[in-house]
């Protein structure tokens, strides 16, 4: 069951609390993350494994809520309309929570959030079911040179559909696509070879490419990901397709300066606690720690790309 | 041989430990509570419960979160019983005939039935994934997109044919039940569908919302219409346990619902929620007397009961076997393996049997458990039924608005609530019943994005739903279907008498 | 028509054909705002458009029927006003409950929820209110751990 929209309810049951407490030292009560995706997904699962050690260094206790749906729009719509007082932060993921703002879905602004630090960097990856002759991207793109191919992506304007987007223009190939309603939909409709051809998420496939039951070609990193240390890049296939989807945090904008001084610092302590750090390896969690700095700029860069190939190829259109 | 039974052993030593034994117990119990309670599901509730299993050991916190979801089956069945208010998808269909019963004193013989059948199914369908798990996960590799689309026509044919009025306006209702689901973004285009730009309605509308207020209020609106002077309360309480009689009729039922829902409960996307009304269907296709249905046939309750607890059960296998959830819980319960560091998929087996096996057993031992929780609180339910009618009904009105807010704390939805209420009342008064357009909108959304896929694999070519050979034996059978409906004499005399009574 | 003595007294084929009509313009006005697509990529327009092509023809059917055909389908009975408030009620509560809190909210729902029932005495109202807010506060505020705001 979908666990449905809204942003009121809890905005005033905050703001009853917050009324009459001004200025004492930061953080004195608990602290939300708001988080645009059920329990129980990667952003949910990758972001509360950090959380012990976040109420560590912020020295309070983080409660972590989850606010789902249309595909993390909620929860950004959520975390943008919060007060700025440090009291609300929430996940922050590129480019699910900006590409809304591209397609004119979003009733915020991609200035609305402050970044304060990246957790987590995703590859997506090109896969064929394992009937398919396709061995190499190089024969993925002979293939679709040769006739029209049909690619499921896990859904409209989601990092797959990007990715696949940004290989066209490299490979000088033309896709047709089969945009899912996720991954979960997608993955199962590669296994059971209804689609033979897909851009996933690697996270999602790796352990069917360790089982053989689906094979990854390339993945979109700048460099190998560790879930596939057998699979080329695109650009060591020889395409330059470089894409990762950032899954950080952030909080609302115009948060006091030190309130916000005190949330970065918390938050790249928490990065680097070594107990975190190898919690996070036992996970298999593709870590890409990013300081405020790295992370806006990487943002800021993002937004620009996606601004860029939505003029050449709008996706929801 | 050897193998299964010394499996089920170290899976009952697993599930029967004081550990594992409580946390099941926990689970069935919250299951039970949630599902009798209108607006939070098992879905919420495993979401909200999630974070406390990162410190629980992984198969307590998997034996619990089962337990909750198939617990608040279970639970479901009561309210839809008692007092029509449907808590879950699978529970549209109880309310049926479940109410009906209840409106004519047999509360307890319905809501015996119900358990009963429920644990029959449970224990078939836990037997079924012992023996024949590995063979069954194939059948969900196998549909694809066009094989959904063909399934999902077959089943909005049932919910035509489980109207007990005239087929012109149930086949109305589907129609506007899938047109209220596109509302919310596309997710096959990511553009907004009559949102009124409303950052509300982009996620659609809740299916709990809908049925809360087109059965549930809309049915207070109804016995509010219908006189005031039942002050005695909605009826009599009669006798809490199903005669021989009743057992006579509603055991064939049983077996055929636990049958049909086993198969469908290992679809994903969707096969379960299908298994309910797809029994129901079929039980009053083959009744000798269809025109006994929705006015208290006990084959109308038994069959679906046991088909939903089977399809709960039998979903847990594209998860223990391959590693997909078949439906939004089962996404949940991949999220709790990942916080345990499980990753789901078919290696499960061999590298934790225990976990497995336990998880297996639990789901018998958690049925038993149900059981045993459930039938003497019959005689406590039915008792609430003899509160005077000017208490119950402002309480219940009262649980309708809470429930539909606590779903995600937004006021909207409980306008929504209310005026699907209005709208439920005028559909009845029309002689329009709300049942089919709840279906219509819980399948909406698979048949569009299914043709849609379909289409966009096939690259547009239509005939993709005849050259699939599971698609294309669904058409001819709903082919069959249509042809039956259409004979002019049934036409006729469908309208004839109202009822439906085409014997 | 005229030969009958109500003259227009509506049945209930006759709204429920007029209410699926304006059901098909609905969804047809709704459609209109987003691309059909084309079979061979139906958009996300395509759906509505055949729901409501559907309905219009059920409404025309249902409508049919009953203008045409001798039989006719039961009149419509006018249904009394009073139990709407419960309705009035319920969307009290949704309009209350962020502004005013739960227990105003819930007041306000049961009062007219007793009204909407008729004959009650104050003292039942009471009782009722206590009881029922208590037992809800209770079950979902402390039970469930749902963040509900109690008052203003």
């Amino acid at each position: 069951m979908r666990l449905t929209k809204t942003l009121y309810g809890l905005a005033s049951a905050i703001a009853l609390f917050s009324a009459g407490q001004a200025a004492a030292e930061y953080p004195e009560r608990p602290v939300t993350l708001v988080i645009g995706y059920p329990a129980g997904g990667g952003t949910d699962i990758q972001s509360r494994a950090l959380v012990p050690y976040l109420e560590k260094h912020l020295g309070t206790s983080v409660i972590v809520e989850n606010r789902e749906g249309a595909g993390g729009l909620i929860g950004a719509t959520y975390i943008a309309n919060s007060k700025p007082d440090g009291y609300t932060i929430g996940a922050l993921n590129f480019p699910s929570m900006y590409s809304p703002i591209i397609q004119g879905n979003a009733t915020y602004k991609a200035d609305a959030f402050t970044p304060l630090a990246n957790q987590i960097g995703g590859d997506l990856a090109l896969t064929v079911n394992k009937a398919s002759p396709i061995k190499t991207a190089k024969e993925f793109v002979d293939a679709a040179k040769a006739s029209p191919v049909v690619v499921g992506v896990t859904g409209v304007g989601h990092p797959s559909q990007i990715t696949a987007l940004l290989f066209e223009d490299a490979a000088g190939v033309k896709l047709n696509f089969v945009p899912f309603n996720g991954g979960g939909p997608a993955r199962l409709a590669m296994l059971g070879n209804h689609v033979t051809l897909g851009f996933m998420n690697l996270n999602e496939v790796f352990a069917d490419n360790r089982s053989g039951a689906l094979r990854v070609l390339a993945t979109s990193g700048a460099e190998r990901s560790p879930l596939s240390p057998d699979v080329p890049t695109f650009k060591e296939a020889g395409y330059d397709v470089q894409f990762s989807l950032l899954a950080g945090f952030g909080a609302p904008k115009d948060l006091p300066p030190e309130v916000e001084a005190k949330l970065v610092d918390a938050f790249q302590k928490a990065l680097s606690d070594p107990d975190y750090l190898a919690d996070a390896k036992k996970r298999e969690l593709t870590t890409l720690p990013l300081t405020q700095a790295e992370f806006s700029e990487a943002l800021e860069k993002g937004n620009a790309n996606l601004a860029e190939l939505w003029k050449t190829k709008p996706w929801t259109k | 041989m050897m193998d299964l039974l010394s499996n089920l052993a170290l899976g009952f030593g697993v599930a029967v430990t004081p550990v594992n034994l409580f946390y099941c117990l926990l689970g069935v119990t919250l299951g039970t509570m949630i599902g009798i309670l209108p607006g939070i599901g098992p879905s919420a509730t495993v979401a909200l419960l999630l974070p406390i299993t990162y410190t629980m050991p992984d198969t307590a916190a998997l034996i619990m979160l089962a337990g909750i979801f198939y617990g608040a089956q279970y639970g479901g069945s009561t309210t839809a019983i008692l007092v029509n208010l449907p808590g879950e998808s699978s529970s549209v269909v109880t309310c049926l005939d479940g109410y009906a019963m209840a409106r004519q004193g047999r509360a307890g013989i319905a809501l015996a039935t119900a358990a009963l059948g429920s644990f029959f199914a449970g224990t078939v369908a836990t037997v079924l994934i012992v023996v024949v798990a590995k063979p069954l996960s194939a059948v969900a590799l196998a549909f694809g997109p066009a094989d959904y689309f063909s399934l999902v026509i077959f089943g909005l044919l049932f919910a035509v044919l489980l109207s007990s009025g005239s087929p012109v306006k149930a086949v109305g209702m589907v129609a506007l039940g899938i047109g209220l689901s596109l509302i919310g973004i596309d997710p096959t285009s990511g553009e907004q569908r009559f949102t009124f730009g409303l950052p509300e309605l982009f996620d659609g509308i809740d299916f709990v919302v809908l049925a809360i207020g087109l059965l549930g209020v809309s049915e207070i609106l109804i016995n509010l219409q219908q006189g005031v002077d039942r002050d005695n309360g909605l009826v009599k309480t009669g006798s809490l346990m199903p005669s021989r009689e009743d057992f006579k009729q509603a055991f064939p039922a049983v077996l055929r619902g636990t049958a049909l829902g086993s198969f469908l409960g290992v679809l994903p996307g969707g096969g379960a929620i299908m298994s309910s009304f797809a029994s129901y269907a079929l039980e009053r296709k083959i009744a000798k007397d269809p025109s006994r249905f929705g006015k208290g046939a006990i084959e109308g309750l038994a069959g679906p009961e046991s088909a939903n607890n089977a399809g709960a059960q039998t979903s847990f296998i594209p998860l223990l076997t391959l590693g997909i959830p078949a439906n939004g819980l089962m996404a949940l319960m991949v999220g709790a393996m990942m916080i345990q560091g499980i990753t789901p998929g078919p290696e499960v087996m061999q590298s934790r049997p225990d976990l497995f096996w336990g998880l297996i057993a639990s789901m018998w031992v958690g049925n038993l458990l149900l059981l045993v929780l459930n039938l003497p609180l019959i005689g406590i339910w039915v008792r609430l039924l003899g509160i005077p009618y000017r208490f119950l009904c402002p309480a219940i009105l009262m649980f309708c608005a809470v429930g539909a807010y606590g779903l995600s704390y937004s006021f909207v939805d409980v306008l929504f609530c209310g005026l699907f209420g209005l709208v439920g009342f005028f559909l009845r008064k029309i002689g329009c019943e709300p049942a089919p357009l709840v279906l219509g909108f819980v399948l909406g959304p698979l048949l569009e994005q299914n043709m849609r896929l379909s289409l966009l694999i096939s690259q547009g070519d239509f005939s993709t739903f005849v050259t699939h050979p599971i698609s294309a034996t669904l058409l001819a059978l709903s082919a069959i279907v249509v042809t039956m409906m259409a004979v002019p004499a049934i036409m006729r005399r469908r309208e004839v008498v109202f009822q439906g009574d085409d014997d | 028509m005229s030969e009958n003595k109500s003259r227009w007294k509506p049945t209930e084929n006759m709204l429920s054909g007029l209410f699926f009509i304006v059901v098909a313009a609905g969804f047809y006005a709704g459609s209109q705002n987003v691309s059909m697509g084309t079979n061979f990529q139906p958009g996300p327009g395509y759906m509505p458009t055949i729901i409501a092509a559907l309905t219009f023809c059920l409404g025309v059917v249902l409508l049919a029927q009953d203008f045409v055909a001798k039989s006719r389908s039961e009149a419509f009975v006018m249904p009394k006003a009073r139990p709407f408030l419960a309705v009035g009620g319920i969307l009290g509560f949704a309009l209350l409950i962020q502004p005013a809190g739960f227990i105003l909210a819930s007041l306000f729902l049961i009062v007219l929820a007793c009204l909407a029932y008729g004959r009650m005495r104050l003292l039942d109202v009471a009782l009722l209110s206590a009881v029922l807010i208590g037992a809800c506060i209770l079950i979902f505020v402390v039970g469930l751990g749902q963040r509900i705001a109690l008052l203003p």
